[in-house]
């Protein structure tokens, strides 16, 4: 055994007792944030996590949510200054949600979104969701249904959501790319609070429509739907519409939403193509669901009124706020993108003025398990 | 001290005895006896034998009892009649040479001296107590042969002849050891052995200096080309039935006296992953255990360093859930979870260590031990966290498929948590890369050790993760020997 042998065994074993340097952590150590609400405070901002902490009274260890709120200029600063708070810092990698007040948000939320995506911790592929009517710490104080942490029944309510199509899926690094992209604005989920057989809890409550990184305005559930309809973005869902006294209700299997923009008389037309597969989910047992004449009635009126609907909501973006949240700029900027290097410093104002040709195709796969209305006599 | 060649066999009978008295000093167990033709007194010979060595019938029935009773007139060239008129016995030599003698006594013959003859007879007369043909305890088979080596050598030799009836099975003798006198033995089929590898086992084994050689392993960690390594570029096998499979393939058997192990060689790292039952069972069945074989390897290594890697370092790795669970049972324990899992690894080692060395009636008393003090209770007690116990239990049990890969293992192991408590997963992927470069740097006898392992060539695939059916094993390994075609492959699959 030579010298230099000896020698580097030494600096191994040495290195083996130094082994806390480094990112060496253990896990006990950290407080795992599962959840941020962020307000506006007289300094600046008001930061409340929700980390998740064990109890540890009885055998069985139970996961306990525990809030805690600081002050700060921002948001780094409030992080910091948490360590006055507690003894563990805080560990963001399994953040599922930010909360932001609708103060924050129409001031901006490049802070927070630049912080998410600067530091080494956070995930990008957390939601960002505002309060509409409370503030961001009211509602992460909510008492949850599901779960005992507060911020991952919120993220869970999202994802779960696209079997009803009623809120945006749009998480922090899509609306990073929204905001960055030209022609199109972003829509994030909004949260409310809701009075549920005397619960007070937390409820989705649709979606909030920024310009570039400020609050714009609010949109209701049935608007996200059809803006997820032009979006491409239905994944399931309902839809319900009239025929003569009776409410019927498709259950939505399949969407494809084809966007394309056509020159017709030298003048920009989006042309908004939808082809949908549902069947028959429910009716009030008026209408014959068996035959071919009944069943194309069903799907004309049902096109009219998805063709009606949609046209309806983008009328109303058009004059309300002018603001492109479809994406039709940047469809345009892909597919004619000479044309869109002439408009692009005006398309505000060409959105408004925007004519839309919107052509519905809905297949009905089938009337579920009954082919006879129940209360039809043998 | 006189050397044995200085020693020389004279015409007096007596002084021979006193000659093999002196050689034999304080050995107690040299039996010496003199005989006397009933019919002719002057005829008087002696016999040497070491007790114990030999077999006592032989020597009474078929050398004392024709030296006594039959009718032997003296005359010249005594030797000679005796050597092929009166011994009965299948094979017996005539010698001068003092040192031979004294090794052909050692070996349980014995030797006779005649009056007036200045030179010896060996007569064969080997018989000693061995062991039965036992099935082996560390390679047990379901369904093919249960017969195992013992520890004579040939024995073990007849267990390969019996299975390869041909004259092409070659046995070659040679003696390793300065004062054992160990009888090797290299076993191989002539065409299909290449050549070369022959020639360069003989070298080395001609070159190997050593004063005693008591097992295989001697050998094989003589010939070991890359001897720091902790992968062994030499086979061992208990089975007779494994030993004939690899000489039909082009291998090279080495069979030591007094070891139930034979070395095969040259060996790859794929037959580590091989079991004797692989060509007993259902090729479907016995594929899907040589995959469960590699995948035990790999998660005996890789499931610590990494659970060490993601706990430590990398949280953000871990699912939320379970994330939280491991966060929940960390909580208020003591240690930190590098030293919980070293020290877990140690007692797993320990409770397998005890339980192959200890009298097997202790074992029950371990298990409750190992099962239940050091998991139940130590996470009960909060000493160590429950998810180590979990992370150390599966890479054990992962470790105990692959028997022959234990210390292998379990020296890689411990790199890789080393290397992953410092660096993460960084830490695990360079120890793995390292790994496999030494393991593509490994060659036995000139055959890369990972042959067959980089080829997408179905024959030569045939046996490596998947076994395929015998019919398809058409050709022999390609690397291994050059004739390589072993069957037709069966007209019916054609």
């Amino acid at each position: 055994m030579n010298k230099s042998f000896i020698f580097i065994l030494i600096i191994f074993m040495i290195l083996s007792l130094v082994t806390g340097c480094g990112s060496y952590k253990e896990i006990e150590q950290l407080s795992p944030v599962a959840g941020i609400a962020i307000d506006k405070s007289p300094i600046g901002y008001k930061l409340t996590v929700e980390i998740i902490d064990v109890d540890e009274s009885n055998k069985e260890p139970k996961f306990v949510s525990l809030k805690l709120s600081t002050e700060g200029k921002s948001i780094f600063d409030c992080i910091r200054n948490m360590i006055n708070l507690t003894a563990k810092k805080l560990y963001f990698g399994h953040t599922s949600v930010v909360i932001v007040s609708k103060d924050v948000a129409k001031d901006g939320i490049i802070p927070i979104i630049d912080f998410i995506f600067r530091d080494a911790e956070p995930r990008i592929n957390m939601y960002m969701v505002v309060s509409d009517e409370y503030t961001a710490n009211e509602i992460l104080h909510l008492k949850s249904v599901s779960t005992d942490i507060r911020s991952f029944e919120i993220d869970t309510m999202i994802v779960s959501n696209d079997q009803l199509s009623k809120v945006p899926n749009t998480s922090v690094y899509q609306l990073a790319n929204h905001i960055g992209t030209p022609g199109l604005y972003p829509v994030i989920p909004t949260v409310s609070m809701e009075v549920n057989e005397g619960l007070e809890t937390i409820v989705l409550s649709g979606g909030a429509i920024f310009k570039q990184d400020t609050l714009e305005g609010f949109l209701g559930l049935d608007d996200i739907k059809c803006l997820r309809f032009i979006r491409n973005e239905i994944k399931g869902g309902l839809f319900i519409f009239d025929i003569s006294n009776t409410t019927i209700s498709l259950e939505i299997f399949k969407n494809k939403t084809k966007v394309r923009p056509k020159i017709v008389n030298n003048q920009l037309v989006m042309e908004i193509k939808i082809k949908t597969i549902v069947s028959i989910g429910e009716t009030n047992g008026q209408i014959d669901t068996l035959h071919e004449n009944s069943i194309n009635r069903i799907k004309t009126i049902a096109e009219t009124s998805l063709e009606d609907d949609i046209l309806q909501f983008i009328k109303t973006i058009q004059t309300d706020y002018g603001l492109d949240i479809f994406g039709f700029g940047n469809i345009v900027k892909q597919r004619m993108p000479d044309l869109w290097k002439e408009i692009e410093t005006n398309w505000d104002s060409i959105f408004k003025e925007l004519d839309i040709d919107v052509d519905a195709d809905i297949h009905i796969r089938g009337s579920g398990n009954l082919f006879k209305n129940i209360t039809e006599k043998q | 001290m006189k050397n044995l060649q200085d020693y020389n066999i004279s015409y007096s009978l007596d002084e021979n005895i006193n000659l093999m008295k002196e050689i034999f000093k304080d050995d107690n167990t040299l039996k010496i006896k003199k005989l006397q033709n009933q019919f002719n007194p002057n005829m008087v010979c002696c016999i040497f034998f070491i007790n114990g060595m030999v077999d006592e019938n032989i020597i009474s029935e078929y050398i004392i009892k024709p030296i006594i009773t039959n009718r032997i007139s003296s005359n010249l060239n005594q030797m000679d009649t005796f050597q092929d008129q009166i011994i009965m016995s299948c094979s017996s030599e005539k010698t001068k040479d003092i040192s031979k003698l004294v090794d052909a006594v050692l070996m349980g013959n014995t030797a006779l001296f005649l009056e007036c003859e200045n030179n010896c007879l060996i007569i064969k007369s080997q018989g000693w107590q061995t062991r039965n043909i036992e099935e082996p305890t560390v390679e047990k088979a379901l369904r093919g042969p249960r017969e195992g080596f013992n520890e004579c050598l040939m024995v073990n030799l007849s267990m390969i002849r019996r299975k390869i009836k041909s004259n092409k099975l070659k046995f070659n003798f040679m003696t390793i050891g300065d004062i054992t006198n160990t009888d090797i033995c290299i076993a191989y089929i002539e065409g299909l052995a290449e050549e070369k590898i022959l020639e360069n086992l003989y070298s080395q084994l001609n070159a190997i200096k050593i004063d005693g050689i008591l097992d295989v392993k001697y050998i094989q960690e003589y010939i070991d080309k890359e001897p720091f390594s902790i992968f062994e570029t030499t086979g061992s096998t208990e089975k007779p039935d494994v030993v004939a499979s690899k000489l039909l393939e082009g291998r090279i058997a080495v069979l030591v006296d007094g070891s139930p192990v034979v070395m095969t060689l040259p060996y790859i790292f794929i037959e580590l992953f091989q079991s004797a039952d692989d060509y007993s069972l259902n090729y479907y069945f016995s594929s899907i255990n040589r995959i469960l074989r590699i995948f035990g390897f790999l998660s005996t290594i890789s499931i610590p360093p990494i659970y060490l890697a993601l706990v430590t370092q990398h949280q953000e790795f871990i699912p939320t859930p379970l994330m939280m669970s491991i966060y929940a049972s960390r909580i208020s324990t003591p240690l930190p979870t590098i030293l919980e899992l070293t020290g877990l690894l140690i007692v797993f080692e320990e409770l397998r260590e005890a339980g192959a060395r200890m009298p097997s009636f202790i074992g029950q008393a371990l298990s409750i031990v190992g099962a239940l003090v050091l998991g139940t209770a130590a996470v009960d007690a909060r000493f160590v966290s429950a998810p180590i116990i979990i992370v150390v239990g599966m890479s054990g049990i992962a470790g105990l498929i692959t028997p022959n890969l234990n210390g292998a293992s379990n020296v890689i192991k411990i790199a890789l948590i080393f290397l992953s408590s410092i660096l993460g997963l960084y830490g695990y992927i360079i120890g793995m890369t390292f790994l496999l470069i030494h393991l593509f740097k490994l060659d036995s006898f000139g055959i890369p050790y990972m042959s067959n392992l980089t080829t997408f060539n179905m024959q030569s695939l045939k046996d490596t993760a998947v076994r395929f059916p015998a019919w398809y094993m058409r050709l022999r390994p390609r690397y291994m020997t050059n004739n390589h075609i072993r069957s037709n492959g069966g007209k019916n699959h054609e």
